[in-house]
């Protein structure tokens, strides 16, 4: 055995001596170089059976601790020294907790060559570690059940050592932020209160035990009370090394003394505002003054010091009798408050009015020693009393004058409390009859509506009392049994002590009657309006419809396809252009207009169908507008009617005008063709004459004469008879004629053409102008003055007078003459075509001229008569429109 | 063959017997060859303009007055008056109408066509001469008029 040998055995003996097992294992082969003796003991396995089984130190491994193990085996390979620990199931089966040291060996390549380790078993230990954990674990449950914040820290490193979990509770951070951030509790202080915990830790770091309230702001932002308590552990050198503490939550007291300090507070302002608007003073058990504030000096007019030591009495107003002072006494010495009004009189003379509250002081006995009284004034209260004491003699004196009848009703009982002369009269009872009245005794059983009445005035006099103000209509029956019919009105009295209305009764029976009038004629009308053929429609100024009639709800439907309602727009049956045409239309009658038209609503149904449509405003009484009243009438049928006259008067017209065609073309042909064989034959026969002069004898003259005469009248006749049938078509232009100048103008024309026939002295008078046709007018005169001139030509002394006569103040011209005149038998012929009343060779003439002036004074809308007598003349008036 | 004559007085007449009335009339006044008669209008158109069976008159000269009647077959007596105021030769020549028509309607016609004078033929014959007298003394006599026989009408 070598040296080392030797040392190796002395070595393997020691360390198989040795409590702790010891083991080295060959890291490249797995293989266990050396388990000890020890190993054995811990394990309950020889080192055979390690050797034997190199992966049996695993397999041993306590079930929940292999996963460990597993873990902190790779870590040898890291060459990191190791320390785990961890439990075992032995061979008997007894778990043990071991405890391994491991050292990796490292060769000069840096390989780990070797694991050399030690094994202890701590079970033992473990156990007791066990023990201590529970226990500090249930310290710290108690720690953290506590609401107060228990903390302690270690101010050398730095570092808080332990805070409990209320810290969550009152801080809302978690231990852990305090364990992280040693001065978190310091950040969370409010900077309001820096200054008392600047104060704090200067008394701790002095080793003072100290105690602070102040506020800090929580994790969550509300703001807390907090009172901490420090207790300082400072070393030899005295050096503070450690700090323990409690930190509580004292919010809830602090708020109630805030309000405690507000109540105090707020006492104080009441008292202020007391002795501000009140009138304060305060007597002792005597009724002598010992304080008065400015009010009270202020209303009476005393200083206080005049009042100070001074009786009540001496601000007696005399107002009040004894008994009331008496109860008031009484009231207060008795220790009660006594509350009431009093008058007194100020310093200057003059009454005030005070409601007083008198609150008597109790001394430990129960007896007053002092009184405080507090007023207002309500003088001015007082003084609105009497008015409306002088407004009640008016009311009064108003009741007895008013026109209606006036109740006063006890509104328990129903009975009348009071009543003027009208009601009596009204009813035609005493006064002491109404007095054991009530409202039923002098109504109908029943009401028009059919309720009893005593139910009906029971109800409406609850309803009255409860607030409404009724007015309504109730049949009277009055003493002697007429009936009347009333409009009563009930409202509750408020200013009496009692529960009492007023029911003021205006007879109405005269006004029903005139309504049931107007009533009956609204119904007819009404009965008139619905079966008119008009349908009418009353609108608003919108053209919203109000009512309209029976015509309307049918023919509305029927003729625009839409009901008709109140509410509709007009506009809704209206499309698209005519829409706005009524828009238009209503606008015009709001502005005054009254619109009617006609219009066809052929384009809804394809035929005919006219309406005659009138638009009308409505007004109030006062001339404002309301409304627009829209009348249709269907006047298809008369539109038919009228459109077959208009036809007619068409066809007429065009067979006139054809007639006129033709009468123009015949005349057109009389004038030529019937003229040319009148020349020729009047020709010829002067040329008969002029050639066979010698051949002929006297009557064979007289003869040619006669038809050259007679040709040449033929031709007067066609022109005379021209001129008439042109007149018929000529136009007529009236103008202002000057009718001195025209009668002279033709006057000297007829003159001038009248040759030796012409000896007449003719007198013309002023004649008035005229607005008339001036050549057919002239030709008028032409006639009348050459016919005066022609029948008056056999006259010795011919004398024609031209004037003019005011009949009904039309102007009458006429013109007289001293001739022939004529039968005024047969003064119906005189303006006929072609009728004479002379013969031809009495005078000259076709019979045409009468006949002209007669229509040429016709066309002008005028007269023409005339007046005669055989051989002593003939006057001819005429008018012109 | 008709011969050339120098016609002073056209007369367009459709009724004969008129015709020789007033033919009559105006031989009292002027030689019978230098008075012309036409009995309808469009002879009466191709007589003034020298055409159709009138065509020989070429360089015969224009009447110096024209006595046209307005109801006239064919062609009416305005309608010849327009042609011959229509052409720039005729247009000067003095045109009476002469005609029984008092209408108004002829009247203003015939002056809106350029008629010179309008004159209702009287029924009487001795009125009828002294009408006819007192028209060729003044268009023939008094009126200022230049014949310019060299010069034929345009023919329209």
């Amino acid at each position: 055995m070598s040296e080392r040998e030797n040392v190796n055995d002395i070595l393997i003996s020691v360390l198989n001596s040795v409590e702790e097992g010891v083991f080295s294992v060959d890291m490249k082969t797995g293989e266990q170089l050396f388990v000890s003796d020890s190993c054995r003991q811990i394990y309950g396995y020889t080192p055979d059976e390690f050797k034997a089984n190199p992966n049996l130190w695993f397999d041993i491994v306590y079930e929940d601790d292999k996963a460990y193990v597993q873990e902190q085996n790779a870590r040898m390979y890291t060459g990191e020294k190791l320390e785990v620990q961890y439990r075992i199931v032995r061979k008997d089966g007894k778990i043990r907790w071991l405890n391994f040291k491991m050292l990796p060996i490292i060769d000069e390549h840096g390989q780990i060559n070797r694991i050399n380790g030690v094994i202890a078993d701590i079970t033992d230990r473990k156990k007791d570690e066990q023990i201590i954990a529970s226990a500090y674990k249930a310290l710290n449950n108690i720690f953290d059940t506590i609401d107060e914040v228990l903390y302690s820290v270690d101010v050398r490193a730095g570092r808080v050592k332990h805070i409990s979990k209320a810290c969550e509770k009152l801080y809302g951070y978690k231990a852990e932020d305090f364990y992280e951030d040693v001065d978190l509790w310091q950040k969370v202080i409010l900077p309001e209160d820096a200054a008392i915990v600047e104060q704090h830790i200067a008394a701790v770091a002095k080793g003072n035990k100290d105690i602070k309230q102040y506020r800090i702001k929580t994790k969550d932002g509300r703001v807390r009370w907090v009172e901490n308590k420090v207790i300082p552990t400072l070393n030899a050198e005295g050096e503070l090394i450690l700090v323990d503490g409690i930190t509580l939550d004292i919010t809830a007291q602090k708020d109630a003394e805030e309000q405690l300090q507000e109540s105090i507070k707020d006492t104080q302002d009441y008292r202020a505002a007391l002795i501000e608007s009140s009138i304060v003073s305060i007597t002792d058990r005597y009724g002598r003054i010992k304080y008065v504030n400015d009010n009270f000096c202020k209303i009476s007019k005393y200083a206080a010091h005049e009042l100070i030591g001074q009786d009540h009495r001496l601000l007696n107003s005399g107002y009040h009798d004894k008994a009331h002072i008496q109860n008031f006494w009484a009231t207060i010495t008795s220790g009660k408050i006594w509350r009431g009004e009093f008058c007194n009189r100020a310093k200057d003379g003059k009454l005030y009015w005070v409601d007083n509250t008198i609150v008597p002081f109790l001394d430990a006995d129960g007896k007053p020693y002092q009184y405080v009284s507090i007023r207002n004034d309500i003088t001015d209260r007082k003084r609105s009393e009497e008015q409306l004491r002088k407004s009640e003699k008016q009311f009064r004196e108003f009741f007895e004058l008013a026109p209606e009848a006036i109740f006063i009703m006890d509104g328990d009982t129903g009975r009348f409390n009071d009543f003027n002369e009208n009601a009596l009269k009204l009813l035609g009872v005493s006064e002491k009859e109404l007095r054991q009245m009530g409202p039923a005794d002098f109504s109908p059983l029943l009401q028009p509506d059919g309720r009893n009445s005593a139910e009906k005035a029971a109800e409406l006099i609850k309803d009255t009392m409860h607030g409404a103000q009724p007015i309504f209509e109730w049949q009277i029956l009055c003493a002697g049994g007429k009936e009347i019919t009333a409009e009563v009105r009930l409202v509750k009295l408020y200013d009496s002590d009692h529960n009492q209305l007023r029911a003021s009764v205006i007879d109405i029976s005269e006004k029903k009657k005139s309504q049931e009038l107007i009533r009956k004629s609204e119904a007819n009308f009404r009965a008139i309006l619905d079966n008119t053929e008009t349908a009418y429609v009353l609108t608003d100024l919108d053209m919203n419809i109000v009512s309209f009639n029976q015509r309307a709800a049918v023919n509305v439907p029927l003729h625009f396809k839409q009901e008709i309602s109140v509410g509709m727009s007009v506009y809704s049956f209206l499309r698209g252009g005519r829409k706005s045409v009524m828009k238009e239309y209503a606008q015009r009658v709001i502005n005054g207009e009254n619109l009617s038209y006609e219009i066809n609503l052929k384009e809804l149904y394809g035929t005919d169908l006219w309406y005659s449509m009138r638009l009308i405003g409505v007004c109030d009484e006062e001339g404002k507008m309301f409304g627009i009243t829209i009348s249709m009438t269907d006047i298809t049928l008369s539109k038919g009617i009228s459109a077959e006259l208009e036809r007619k008067v068409d066809e007429r017209t065009r067979e006139l005008k054809d007639t006129i065609k033709e009468l123009e073309s015949f005349s057109y042909t009389v004038s030529h063709d019937l003229m040319a064989p009148l020349r020729v034959m009047n020709g010829f026969a002067q040329m008969l004459t002029e050639d066979y002069a010698e051949v002929l004898d006297a009557h064979g003259k007289k003869c040619i004469d006669v038809i050259m005469n007679n040709s040449m009248r033929m031709g007067q006749l066609i022109n005379d008879l021209l001129d008439f049938s042109r007149l018929g078509r000529k136009p007529m232009v009236r103008k202002k004629v000057v009718m001195n100048e025209l009668v002279a103008a033709v006057r000297e024309e007829i003159k001038s053409h009248g040759g030796p026939t012409y000896h007449a002295e003719v007198v013309q008078r002023n004649l008035a102008d005229a607005v008339a046709d001036p050549s057919m007018l002239r030709q008028v005169w032409v006639n009348l003055i050459s016919n005066a001139i022609k029948y008056s030509a056999k006259k010795e002394k011919p004398l024609i007078e031209i004037g003019m006569d005011k009949q009904d103040s039309k102007d009458v011209y006429f013109i007289r003459d001293n001739g022939a005149g004529f039968n005024m038998a047969h003064a119906d012929k005189l303006f006929g075509v072609f009728s004479r009343l002379h013969n031809q060779s009495e005078f000259n003439g076709t019979g045409v001229g009468l006949a002209l002036v007669s229509r040429i004074i016709t066309k002008h809308g005028g007269k023409i008569w005339a007046e005669a007598e055989v051989g002593k003349g003939a006057t001819f008036y005429f008018t012109l429109n | 063959m008709m011969e050339k004559y120098i016609t002073e007085i056209l007369v367009v007449e459709d009724n004969p017997y008129e015709a020789d009335l007033v033919k009559r009339c105006l031989k009292k006044l002027l030689p019978p060859e230098r008075i012309a008669h036409i009995e309808d209008g469009a002879q009466a158109l191709d007589f003034i303009f020298a055409r159709g069976q009138y065509a020989y008159r070429e360089g015969a000269g224009l009447p110096r007055l024209i006595l046209l009647d307005i109801k006239l077959p064919k062609v009416t007596g305005l309608e010849i008056l327009a042609q011959i105021r229509a052409n720039s030769t005729t247009q000067q020549v003095p045109v009476v109408i002469f005609s029984s028509s008092k209408e108004v309607r002829d009247l203003t016609d015939a002056y809106k066509f350029g008629a010179n004078s309008y004159v209702v033929k009287p029924i009487d014959f001795g009125d009828l001469e002294n009408v006819i007298a007192t028209i060729v003394k003044y268009w023939l006599d008094v009126n200022y008029f230049q014949v310019n026989s060299s010069n034929s009408p345009d023919k329209p």
